[in-house]
């Protein structure tokens, strides 16, 4: 939040001044409250509180916001189910969705370019076949673009631990 | 004789009196209305502006120092 007062801090008898309140929605969902205190040397309105509120609306809506895996094993199989929203009045074009690692463990049952009518929602199977990496951890991510200028994009991330498949060998 | 000392006391009293009230009103008074402002819905992303209006309705200067949470 930005305040400003152009006039000035100090109000001669008799004048008015504008207090100029800028509140940013971004990265914030549901009640947004902010509240301004003015501190005067008015003896009867020593502390003033102004109230500024607001319901902020998700765009794009996109669920889960993060996967864990937990502890995989190498070269299995892992599916998680992926849905995005369009809650906007407008349509939405999902330009680009990006995957990393780009090492072919993450993969999406995606075509993208697509449009995502306002109300629409389009579902997603995230496959995971893991590798063994050095510290035995993936950090990856699912990077929806969008044409909107916000968001511009929304990212899914995924996590896991990677566990080395045990092999037997008989003596 | 009473109406006498009566005039006395009344032409002491009232200026002073007068003079005092002055003193007591010789400050700076804001008036702000409304204090709360709902915005209403609004889409993520977007930067809600609005002004309030603060008025000095007092006889000294109103000097505001300005916070917020």
């Amino acid at each position: 939040m930005s305040i400003d007062v152009p006039g000035g801090h100090v109000i001669p008898s008799g004048k008015n001044t504008r207090i100029r309140v800028m509140v940013s929605t971004r990265g914030r969902k549901g009640m947004l409250r902010k509240v301004i205190h003015i501190h005067t040397n008015d003896p009867l309105a020593k502390d003033i509180n102004l109230r500024i509120s607001m319901k902020v609306l998700e765009t794009i809506v996109i669920n889960p916001r993060s996967i864990n895996f937990g502890t995989v094993l190498e070269g299995k199989e892992y599916k998680k189910k992926i849905t995005i929203l369009n809650k906007g009045r407008k349509k939405v074009k999902i330009t680009n969705i990006i995957i990393t690692p780009s090492t072919q463990m993450i993969r999406l049952d995606h075509v993208s370019p697509f449009i995502l009518a306002s109300g629409c929602v389009k579902t997603f199977t995230l496959t995971f076949r893991p590798k063994v990496v050095k510290n035995g951890f993936v950090y990856g991510a699912a990077v929806f673009r969008t044409d909107l200028d916000y968001p511009s994009k929304v990212v899914v991330n995924i996590y896991a631990r990677v566990q080395r498949k045990i092999v037997q060998t008989n003596k | 004789m009473f109406s006498k000392i009566g005039l006395a006391i009344g032409s002491f009293f009232v200026p002073l009196l007068l003079a005092l009230s002055s003193i007591a009103s010789a400050a700076p008074h804001a008036v702000i209305s409304p204090k709360e402002f709902w915005a209403g819905s609004i889409p993520q992303g977007k930067t809600v502006t609005h002004d309030f209006i603060i008025k000095n309705t007092g006889d000294k200067p109103l000097i505001l120092n300005i916070g917020h949470t």
